[in-house]
């Protein structure tokens, strides 16, 4: 409207009493009277475009809030997910180096029937060598990457197994019916996972020996017994009239038990179980009647990160119902030694139940199954 | 005269439009049985006859209640462009009318939808639109204190942009790393554009910015939503197994369309229909639908870039094993 006001502005008229002449004159003083009325009317300044001083606006306000509120739920969101609290599996993974390793030496036992033994093919079987392809595969190994390698008892707080050609191999877990104790885990450099198996002290002996029933301690006094060194099962025989053979590995014990230099073999029943199934007329297996539990646990070393994933395998596989590989694996090596076993446990046949560990699920995650 | 010409004229496009809208599902609906029945009329009536209009309605909904969102906030950032720039032309362009009439309410509702129903690879492109109508409506509205107007119109745009970078970092890397390039663009533009998009365009070039998208996409839209829709399954997938008792089986695979006492109707993946004598059937079995490939491979932080809230929310159910049936085998054979 300012435009159009400045180019075309009304003229103002006045009327006054109508001069006498002629027509030219009038014309004349028409013209005079416009000019004037125009140069006492100059056109008047284009209103300037200013802005309206700022003032106070709630509604503004409130628009400012409300993106403040959305950086802040942002912000919050991002912070929530990245910043503090448990771990993830992601950084565990870095930080245990699992990332890094190209295969995963574990070190197992290898000449216990039923809970791990290597054949003469080469061939690795056993409770153990199928728990501890479950923990491998969970960390990203195919069964091709996963080494074992045989282990003594006394090595495997060291973590030290022995490859066939005997030279000396550094594990990163142990897998190898191995006990969970105050002691051992007051031991510098081991840490074990949650228990993965319980079961309890039993005795073997030879049936054409015809050893008199066993069904306590009091019937083994006199006997020489055989047990693995380290072992938990030594601890029980201290103090009591009975005679102490320790030896490193299993099959050195049964070797013992066989050409007559001891009564009887005392250790975990799940490892004395798997004797007995593979020549069932030759042993004879007792329930010892302990109380103790003995508790199997996967040893890290002391790779804490590597302990909380082997936990959260664990936890998978007792928590998901879907996740049988814990079931399998016990049908498979353990069960099916009962119906030579008779009465005589062998196992809980059930997963030691496996705390939740701290370990951050992100929501879009499924972590633990 | 003419004053009060344009707002007649545009009562009566917008009467138009609202008897168009409502039409468009419509029209989806029939042409899908159509499709369907691929293009045979006698098969077409015995759907119409027997599919339920709830249970297409459903299929149209969950196929497509993201569009709903995309359309109203895109209108809302061009319209909202569009009033800023050149505010004497909010006449003349039912783009602007429309954003200036839009309930603040609807843009809300609208994001919250899309938060939860679009895939993650546009959610950047979410927040991007999220902030450019904020601050595009601060400055259409208020010409007020000026650290507040920074504030919307800069301030929360970075920063949104910023967060939402640090988020999906790992994907842009990652997709550039395998080459994926338009996704590594739909994550990583957006976060950039935001700033940008939350003032005045030059007024000269505002309406080819803002108008004529607008009405391209308005006139390309149907056509994706249509696509998306004919694709969309409106039957169950399922196989039964036929055969006379005692007798030799054979597997009928294709989409159930009705049971009665009678038969049971199977609409076969070549469009036949085939009618099965109750007696007949011996058992049947829902198949999952074939999933299709994801477009993306990325993940960003272990969230796949096709899964959207909405999809980790809700439980699933995976499918692992095949039924036999599915793949026209009997399942117990002899």
């Amino acid at each position: 409207m300012p435009e159009s006001s400045s180019r075309f502005a009304w003229p103002l008229r006045r009327r006054m009493p109508g001069p006498d002449g002629s027509a030219e004159d009038i014309a004349v003083q028409d013209v005079a009277e416009r000019e004037a009325a125009d140069r006492r009317l100059p056109p008047p300044e284009p209103e300037p475009l200013v802005d309206p001083p700022p003032r106070f606006n709630l509604a503004m306000f409130r628009l400012a809030a409300l993106g403040l509120a959305l950086v802040l739920a942002l912000a919050l969101a991002v912070v929530r997910v990245f910043v503090g609290g448990p771990p993830s599996v992601a950084e565990l993974r870095a930080e245990s180096g699992v990332d890094t390793w190209t295969v995963l030496p574990i070190g197992v036992k290898d000449d216990q029937p039923g809970v791990a033994l290597r054949d003469k093919n080469g061939v690795w079987s056993g409770f153990d060598i199928d728990v501890a392809y479950m923990v491998a595969e969970d960390l990203g190994f195919r069964r091709d990457d996963v080494r074992f390698y045989g282990m003594e008892s006394e090595d495997r707080l060291r973590m030290q197994a022995v490859d066939l050609a005997g030279k000396r191999v550094p594990v990163k877990m142990v897998i190898a019916s191995f006990s969970i104790t105050a002691e051992r885990e007051a031991a510098p450099g081991v840490t074990f996972s949650q228990p993965y198996l319980f079961t309890e002290q039993s005795v073997l002996t030879l049936t054409k020996k015809k050893h008199r029933p066993v069904s306590t301690l009091r019937d083994l006094y006199g006997d020489k017994v055989c047990s693995l060194s380290t072992a938990t099962s030594v601890n029980v025989f201290t103090g009591r009239d009975i005679d102490v053979i320790s030896r490193n590995r299993m099959r050195e014990c049964i070797a013992d038990l066989r050409s007559g230099n001891v009564d009887a073999v005392s250790t975990d029943a799940a490892i004395l179980a798997g004797f007995k199934n593979q020549s069932p007329s030759e042993f004879q297996h007792w329930d010892l009647g302990l109380e103790k539990t003995e508790a199997y646990g996967v040893n890290v070393g002391d790779n804490l990160a590597l302990k909380k994933l082997v936990d959260l395998t664990l936890y998978r596989s007792y928590a998901d119902p879907a996740d049988d590989r814990w079931e399998t694996a016990y049908q498979r090596n353990l069960q099916s030694e009962t119906a030579q076993n008779g009465t005589t446990p062998i196992a809980v046949a059930q997963q030691p139940r496996v705390s939740r560990p701290a370990i951050r699920e992100l929501p879009w995650e499924d972590v633990f199954g | 005269m003419t004053v009060a010409f344009v707002p007649r004229k545009r009562r009566a496009q917008l009467n138009w439009l609202l008897t168009v809208l409502p039409a468009f599902p419509l029209v989806l609906l029939v042409l899908r049985l159509w499709y369907l029945s691929r293009q045979d009329l006698p098969t077409m009536l015995l759907l119409v006859q027997y599919i339920s209009p709830l249970g297409m309605i459903s299929a149209l909904i969950i196929t497509l209640i993201w569009t709903v969102p995309a359309v109203i906030l895109v209108l809302r950032l061009l319209g909202g462009i569009l009033l800023v720039s050149k505010p004497d032309d909010t006449g003349r362009s039912m783009l602007a009318v429309t954003a200036l009439r839009m309930p603040d309410w609807v843009v809300l509702l609208a994001a919250m939808l899309a938060a939860f129903t679009w895939q993650l690879r546009l959610l950047p492109t979410l927040c991007m639109l999220i902030v450019a109508i904020l601050g595009l409506t601060a400055a259409q509205r208020f010409r007020g204190v000026r650290p507040l107007m920074v504030w919307i119109t800069l301030g929360v745009p970075i920063l949104v942009g910023a967060l939402v970078l640090a988020f999906v970092w790992p994907g842009i890397t990652a997709a550039l790393r395998t080459g994926e390039m338009s996704t590594a663009i739909l994550l990583g533009v957006p976060p950039l554009l935001g700033p940008l998009l939350t003032g005045p365009v030059p007024a000269s070039a505002a309406r080819l910015f803002t108008h004529w998208p607008a009405v391209g996409a308005a006139l390309v839209a149907p056509l994706l939503i249509g696509i998306v829709f004919l694709r969309a399954p409106v039957l169950p997938n399922s196989a039964v197994e036929v055969g006379p008792p005692g007798g030799a089986i054979e597997v009928v695979r294709g989409q159930l369309i009705s049971v009665d006492d009678t038969s049971t109707t199977v609409l076969q993946s070549a469009g036949d229909v085939t009618f099965i004598p109750n007696d007949q059937v011996r058992s049947k079995t829902l198949c999952p639908e074939p999933v299709r490939p994801p477009e993306s491979s990325v993940a960003v932080r272990g969230w796949p870039l096709s899964a959207s809230v909405l999809s980790w929310i809700a439980p699933t159910r995976r499918v692992t094993e095949v039924d036999p049936r599915c793949l026209g085998r009997p399942l117990n054979p002899r």
